[in-house]
């Protein structure tokens, strides 16, 4: 009983012992040259179903539902990095190029543990390009991050959310930065775009 | 004793100070119909410049009839470019972003003259002291702290139509807080993110203004 009351009164004093909430993406129209391309958006189930869940009995209880987040910002930024988008049921289909996109590590850490005033959030995505017949044209790993300060956040939720929308903009930013820099996308782009397309969008080939 | 006779106390506040140095590479002034953007730099991990600064800078130079346009609504407008790890560190970087058709035309929309970037935050460096508190009726707090504020802010201005740096300014501020505790305890607060923001902000409003002679080493 007294042990109870101890978890309790614990819970109480950290507001909750299990946190949930669903993140919003307010990733922006992004300013670029849409490619002459026709692009597909695969979101496979482990992408639009994403959560994350807490495993680690030191940490909150957080439960996390980030799918619908994840989905928006990719629509977003490719819908402004693209002419036309569509939405793919699988990696091939009508489209030039299909990106396949999976959230493959998430990790955050609170002002508590880092003795900072910053919460901090970090995610590692696994992408895939293929073309519209299935060939896979490239496959590498992107990395974003977002932190926000405490200043911001009434409680630990509320900076966690701030954080990962904050590495959800960034991770739309690298992909929009980054696209045509991996090697094997911008072989292909140089073999399917002429050099006038390149160039508009400020990259000289 | 009452503790209202107290309530007066919280009306003073803890002490401060600010320093400013400013650089000035040239005349600098702002035609009409031309406007200025104020970003926070955030691209370092163990601190960020704080938007509440900006905002307040943003405000200050505003109500001086300038035309700045506001921080978050520039990067949403300018996404991706400014973004904490996208942002251009030098001005060769920005002359390279112009290169990008629909940014070079979007800065020419908002006929964007001046860009300042304003890096360093506010950050508390040493406490002392100690209250105690009884949560039982009758019971209360007692004891005394305080601690020290510092703020550094380094603001570098680029001319984005000479394409060079008009000037940097230096701000440094820093601030003592008290809190005696008899019963309750009564926050004496130094406003240093404030001060440094008043400080700044006039010294910019100043920037832009035409006049003579460049000043240098000014302290508020």
């Amino acid at each position: 009983m007294t042990r109870r009351l101890a978890i309790l009164a614990l819970c109480l004093l950290l507001g909750s012992c299990s946190s949930s909430f669903r993140v919003k993406s307010q990733v922006p129209q992004p300013l670029v040259q849409p490619m002459p391309l026709t692009m597909g958006a695969y979101y496979p189930m482990a992408l639009r179903n994403y959560r994350y869940e807490e495993s680690n009995e030191a940490r909150e209880d957080w439960n996390i539902e980030q799918g619908d987040a994840q989905m928006q910002m990719f629509s977003r930024v490719l819908s402004g990095m693209f002419k036309n988008l569509v939405e793919l049921p699988a990696q091939s289909g009508s489209a030039d190029l299909i990106l396949t996109p999976v959230v493959e590590e998430f990790q955050y850490t609170v002002p508590r543990e880092t003795r900072s005033k910053i919460y901090e959030v970090w995610f590692k995505y696994h992408l895939q390009l293929h073309e519209g017949s299935g060939r896979l044209v490239a496959d590498w790993f992107m990395t974003s991050y977002g932190k926000t300060p405490t200043a911001f956040s009434t409680t630990d939720a509320d900076g966690l959310e701030l954080a990962i929308q904050m590495a959800l903009r960034d991770a739309g930013a690298k992909l929009l930065m980054d696209f045509s820099r991996v090697p094997e996308i911008r072989q292909w782009m140089e073999q399917n775009l002429n050099k006038h397309t390149l160039a508009i969008r400020g990259e000289k080939p | 004793m009452n503790p209202f006779y107290l309530l007066p106390l919280l009306l003073l506040a803890g002490c401060s100070s600010v320093t400013i140095d400013e650089f000035r590479s040239g005349s600098t002034s702002l035609n009409s119909g031309e406007s200025i953007v104020i970003l926070g730099r955030r691209h370092a991990n163990n601190y960020e410049t704080e938007p509440s600064l900006i905002n307040c800078l943003q405000e200050t130079m505003a109500n001086k009839g300038l035309n700045v346009i506001p921080e978050q609504e520039f990067l949403d407008e300018f996404y991706p470019f400014f973004e904490p790890r996208t942002a251009p560190l030098n001005l060769p970087g920005i002359n390279k972003l112009r290169s990008y058709d629909k940014l070079a035309q979007r800065m020419e929309q908002r006929n964007l003259r001046y860009l300042i970037w304003v890096d360093g935050n506010t950050e508390t460096t040493s406490s002392v002291g100690s209250i105690s508190c009884a949560l039982v009726p009758g019971g209360g707090c007692l004891g005394f702290g305080s601690w020290d504020d510092e703020a550094g802010y380094e603001s570098v201005i680029w001319d984005l139509k000479r394409e060079v740096v008009a000037g940097r300014i230096h701000t440094s501020a820093k601030g003592t807080s008290y809190m005696p505790a008899v019963v309750i305890p009564i926050p004496l607060l130094a406003q240093v993110e404030s001060e440094a923001c008043k400080g700044l902000g006039k010294q910019l409003s100043e920037f832009f203004q035409p006049q003579g002679e460049p000043s240098h080493g000014v302290q508020n």
